[in-house]
């Protein structure tokens, strides 16, 4: 992107949420840096990195999603298909059964796609729904309910670093980059935004409506699978409910991030900025001495207070239209 | 058409000033961003007088109306009852003052039945008492009371024609209690004795004391209806007094501000005698069809004919929107468009009503809109999209559109109407097509703007490409098509040709007069 | 006159067939579930059998038609769950001493879910935010406050509570009449001008201010009432259970959202109500004793109802298209 549309009426008010986002970040990191620096210094900064892939891969794919006008409630669930499945195909190379994971929660996403786009069901209960299938056939044929299979593979790729950077981040960090990509410089990505902005003017104008929603639901399905995958590498146990959390966290991660949740408007950058923002949080309770019900409180009152941030940028950004 | 016998008591009481029952809208200003919808308007309507209000598309009738029925506040101006100011800014106030509105896009909530959005706004005393049969009674009642014709009331308003609901939407007005009445363009899609219905009301409504302001675009109505009339254009009141001291050409004067023919350019092409598309046995959704359709290259027909007899769904077929049936060809080639998508790819293209809903993202930027339906062109699916050329070919055709290059990164919805039916048709320009749909793109669209799409029009048509015009200006139709299909209740009634393009050719057809017409035009 | 072109009444018959009977469809689904568990199970046709059934499913009942209140605005509210975990954490800690005694403290918490939708609500109108947003937020913090309070399922229930969601009246158990109370209560209530006003501003709102109706006051007491039985579902949760559950109201959420769309109450809004969302819920739960009857796993139950819940919307979609046609 050049220097110079960010100066462009347009493009800056499509960016001035993701600016508010970074902006809410930094205040966090602030924060750290003052009350508790240790949490910036090597060792923890590559744990929070760590924990910020889980969020920020979750989220990759609900970005999408999000932005095309979705919404997917069954990551959790394919997450957690994803981190248990990976026991149960220990007999094949490890490389293979991550590709066929991978596959099969991006099939879990085709269904989902499939219900929105053909059947018409709202994408709330689409997904809801299939995150209930997903999660029904993991409890009946999860293997029991605590499983450690996990290829040694996965759990030293997921825990060794290079430097100061986690691997499982470079892993999220070179995703983040070709998803951005695709997002602002490709027809698809052109097409994900107008699906978003408005389905029926999408349609009239040419862009194939149908495949590019189903396939943001299935992009969401396969990253999520990934996610259970390096998650279930990290903590070496998988159980049904490993991905309950990431479904707000998901979600927050979005709008956090200066995307609307009616879709068209934000981009994978924000959502990194509203990952980061969440794991500060985190990261700064046991500082602040705040439990796990004052956490959940400030985290309602940060979302209140991101999305207020990002609108005040709107408004400055169209006043300055003139 | 026939004169119209209404009674005519009324027509002679000369407006008084600061009459205590008289509606006054006094230097009323309004603006959008940057779009002035109204610069200094005023009127003077008395009680127990039907009062015309007309003005092209974009002159500001829509925006006063919305001011006088509280959708919207006025900058500066106010409004007056008698010698009494009106609050205004919100539909309540002026539904308390007495304000009761025949709205244009209809207030009938869709997802509730007939019944249901009669008595709607019913105290609690009288809903409490009936049931679901209860509020059957009472609308039926209230649809008889008005001499309105029978609908079923246990039906959605969803699942009723516009015309049903045009019915409705007077019903619904009439049956509040009001001093003034206000007719938006109340019988755009009705059928002549519907038409004469609504007249009536007003006239009814003159007679027992109320304001009447009666917004139409059909001249033969102001003349059967109004007593007085106001002129607006460009958002300020050109013209007003008693119907009958003007003639038609000073109110269309006044109306477009300039001579009539200079809004329409000089035809210098010909459509070549090769043809460009064809249809044959054609049927689609709504009970539109068979149809034949043999239209040249570079030949431009129009459609015409009353609001909802098929028009909408003919061209929603055409572009792939909806299914359709039958054999179709473009330039010799058969094609079967199953999509937008797959029929832009083989260059029929649409421009759609709805240019807001259907026609933008607006939120996005002209640039982003415009070359919307030609994504493919400058990068494949999963490939770099060539920005470079992209912003070089759309700056190219934006500017021969008149949409300056500065502001192609603007956001869509800051632009003024004209400016983003400009938007939508470079959409569909730079999608290169070979068949251009155009679905009413002039309405609410600045006389400017207009002039600009014909000549593009005639300059499209002078390259080879066929065009598709529907208009519900029928003036527009006649002075810029080579040939008008007239349909009626889904089929080509019959195709008026050169030398028989008129509007009153035209109506005739649509109302199913014209047996007395021997030649110009066959019937498909 | 001549009537125009479509005008034409259309007979009773024709009517359902074009579409009345997708609105009976949930019902003729729940008799058709009903007779099929019966027919496996006669046992559960005994009165108190039929109270504990209806028992466990009220706080979703509650919950639920709640929830419906903000859907039938177009909207969804995802708070119900955090003030549904609150109000079970309050009745479970504060009502020992309450002044005015356990009743007062229940009604007064129920004050306490309503006021927290009129948050939701302001949030909404005057604060320009999204439904689904703004409740995600306060979801959040209401779910926050609940754990604050109660950090673990613990305390104690006021005696007098628990007697009123599990006892019976007049020999039939009280779930029973709560279920009848709600049905007759959304009766009356549909009547009103004020139901009227509700439909009006989730069909169009647009159309509904032209109409003269101010939809700020509607949207807030719809948040309102979504508030104030979540606050009621809680309190039955912490009642049948005897103890205060501050993480509870969660997992009923999406659940709640399931039973009024297989009801038929629309998401876009403008159509449904509680009488059909009742009948969603009651579909789940005898669906629920179909396969426990048929000696499957509730897990089972789970899937089952998430495949119904596609079909349900599915059919209803597929059927309108070729409707239009």
């Amino acid at each position: 992107m050049r220097a110079s549309s960010y100066l462009n009426r347009s493009s800056l008010a499509s960016h001035a949420p993701t600016f508010a986002g970074y902006l809410l970040t930094l205040i966090l990191l602030l924060t750290a840096a003052i009350f508790a620096p240790y949490l910036l210094s090597g060792g923890n900064l590559e744990t929070q990195l760590t924990f910020a892939t889980f969020i920020g891969l979750a989220a990759l794919g609900q970005t999408l999603v999000i932005l095309g006008g979705g919404i997917d409630l069954s990551v959790p669930w394919v997450l957690a298909f994803g981190a248990i499945e990976l026991g149960n195909f220990s007999g094949l190379p490890d490389v293979l059964a991550i590709v066929l994971i991978v596959a099969l929660g991006g099939l879990i996403g085709l269904a989902n796609g499939f219900g929105v786009v053909e059947l018409g069901v709202p994408p709330i209960i689409m997904t809801l729904a299939v995150g209930g299938v997903v999660q029904g056939f993991l409890l009946e044929f999860g293997r029991g309910n605590l499983y450690s299979d996990v290829p040694p593979l996965v759990h030293t790729v997921v825990t060794s670093s290079v430097g100061p950077l986690p691997v499982a981040a470079i892993i999220w960090g070179l995703l983040a980059v070709a998803i951005g990509a695709v997002l602002s410089r490709t027809v698809l990505g052109r097409s994900i935004y107008a699906v978003g902005t408005n389905y029926r003017t999408a349609r009239l104008s040419g862009i194939s409506v149908a495949s590019t929603r189903t396939l943001t639901y299935v992009v969401s399905g396969a990253i999520a699978a990934f996610d259970g995958i390096l998650l279930a590498g990290f903590l070496g146990a998988a159980y049904p409910t490993i991905g309950a959390d990431y479904l707000f966290e998901s979600i927050a991660a979005v709008l956090l991030g200066g995307a609307a949740i009616e879709g068209g408007r934000g981009s994978y950058w924000g959502t990194i900025a509203g990952t980061l923002t969440l794991i500060l949080l985190t990261a700064l309770t046991p500082v602040l001495g705040v439990t796990q019900g004052a956490l959940k409180v400030v985290y309602g009152v940060v979302i209140l207070a991101g999305l207020y941030l990002a609108r005040g940028g709107l408004l400055i950004a169209s006043r300055g239209r003139g | 058409m026939a004169a119209l016998d209404l009674p005519t008591d009324g027509h002679d009481v000369a407006p008084q000033v600061g009459d205590s029952t008289s509606l006054r809208v006094v230097d009323v200003r309004l603006t959008y961003g940057r779009v002035v919808a109204l610069a200094g308007a005023n009127l003077r309507a008395c009680a127990g007088e039907v009062h015309g209000l007309v003005g092209a598309n974009g002159a500001g009738k829509s925006s006063l109306i919305k001011i006088l029925s509280g959708v919207v506040t006025p900058d500066s101006g106010s409004v007056f009852m008698g010698d009494a100011p009106l609050s205004l800014g919100h539909p309540k106030l002026s539904e308390r003052a007495g304000i009761s509105t025949v709205y244009q896009e209809l207030s009938l909530i869709p997802t509730m039945t007939v019944a249901e959005n009669l008595a709607l706004r019913r105290p609690l005393g009288v809903r409490a008492r009936l049931g679901r049969r209860g509020l059957e009674t009472y609308a039926k009642g209230l649809l008889r009371e008005h001499g309105a014709p029978p609908i079923d009331v246990s039906r959605r308003v969803q699942s009723l024609s516009f015309a049903e609901r045009q019915v409705l939407e007077i019903v619904r007005a009439l049956s509040a209690d009001h001093r003034v009445l206000i007719f938006d363009e109340a019988t755009s899609a009705l059928p002549p004795d519907e038409s004469k219905w609504v007249m009536m009301q007003a006239r009814k409504a003159a007679s027992n004391g109320a304001v009447v302001v009666f917004v139409t675009h059909r001249l033969e109505e102001v003349r059967a209806v109004c007593d007085t009339v106001s002129v607006l254009r460009d958002g300020t009141t050109a013209a007003t007094g008693k119907t009958r001291e003007f003639s038609d050409d000073q109110l269309v004067t006044n109306m477009l501000g300039r001579r009539l023919e200079r809004l329409y350019p000089e035809r210098t092409h010909a459509p070549a005698p090769d043809i460009g598309f064809e249809i044959s046995g054609w049927t689609t959704r709504g009970g539109v069809g068979p149809l034949d359709l043999t239209i040249r290259r570079g030949e431009i027909l129009g459609i015409a004919g009353l609001e909802g007899h098929g028009q909408r769904e003919l061209l929603l077929g055409l572009s792939g929107d909806v299914p359709s049936k039958g054999s179709m060809t473009l330039r010799g080639k058969r094609f079967r468009p199953g999509t937008p998508g797959s029929a832009i790819k083989s260059g029929v293209v649409l421009v759609p009503e709805d240019r807001q809903k259907e026609g933008l993202l607006l939120t996005k930027s002209v640039l982003f809109n415009v070359s919307l339906a030609s994504l493919t062109t400058y990068g494949r699916r999963v490939g770099w999209i060539d920005d470079r050329r992209e912003r070089i070919d759309v700056s190219a055709l934006t500017g021969d559109l008149g949409l300056p290059k500065e502001r192609l990164d603007d956001m869509v919805s800051l632009l003024s109407g004209g400016m983003m039916q400009k938007v939508v048709m470079g959409k569909a320009l730079l999608a290169k097509p070979r068949l251009l749909l155009l679905h009413d793109c002039t309405r609410g669209v600045d006389v400017g703007t207009k002039a600009q799409i014909f000549d593009m029009m005639f300059r499209l048509a002078g390259e080879g490409v066929t065009i598709i015009f529907y208009s519900s200006d029928f003036a527009e139709l006649v002075n810029m098509c080579d040939r008008i299909a007239v349909m009626v209740e889904g089929q080509v009634k019959r195709i008026l040709e050169a030398g028989f393009l008129s509007e009153d050719n035209i109506l005739r057809v649509a109302l199913g007069a014209d047996s007395s017409m021997s030649t110009g035009g066959a019937v498909s | 006159m001549t009537p125009i072109r479509s005008l034409e009444k259309r007979g009773i018959g024709s009517r359902w067939l074009s579409g009345g009977w997708l609105d009976s469809l949930p019902f003729m689904l729940l008799v058709g579930l009903v007779v099929v568990y019966v027919a496996m199970e006669p046992a559960v046709l005994d009165p108190s059998q039929i109270g504990l059934q209806l028992q466990s499913e009220m706080p979703l009942l509650l919950m639920a038609c709640g929830e419906c209140f903000v859907i039938l605005l177009g909207g969804v509210d995802l708070s119900v769950g955090g003030i549904c975990s609150l109000a079970s954490a309050l009745i479970a800690t504060h009502s020992a001493g309450f002044p005015g005694g356990p009743w007062l403290a229940a009604l007064c918490i129920i004050g306490v879910g309503a006021m927290a939708g009129v948050l939701n609500g302001l949030l909404v109108t005057y604060g320009g935010l999204v439904p689904f947003i703004a409740t995600l937020a306060t979801w959040s913090i209401w779910g926050g406050v609940a754990l604050v309070i109660l950090p673990t399922d613990g305390g104690t229930v006021p005696i007098e509570i628990t007697d009123a969601a599990v006892g019976s009246f007049a020999g039939l158990p009280n779930s029973i009449w709560f279920v009848v109370a709600l049905a007759v209560a959304w009766f009356l209530f549909r009547r009103t001008p004020f139901a009227a006003s509700l439909y009006a501003v989730g069909g169009d709102e647009a159309r509904a201010r032209l109409r003269g109706i101010d939809s700020n006051p509607v949207k807030i007491a719809a948040f309102a009432a979504a508030g104030g039985f979540a606050a009621a579902a809680g309190l039955f949760l912490s009642a049948e259970t005897t103890t205060g559950l501050p993480q509870a109201g969660d997992a009923l959420i999406l659940t709640s959202i399931a039973a009024i769309v297989i009801g038929g109450t629309s998401l876009s809004g403008g159509a449904g109500g509680i009488g059909l969302t009742i009948a969603g819920t009651l579909i789940l739960l005898t669906l629920g004793g179909v396969v426990a009857a048929l000696g499957l796993t509730p897990t089972f139950a789970y899937v089952v109802s998430s495949l119904l819940l596609i079909c349900m919307v599915a059919v209803r979609h597929i059927a309108t298209r070729l409707g239009a046609e």
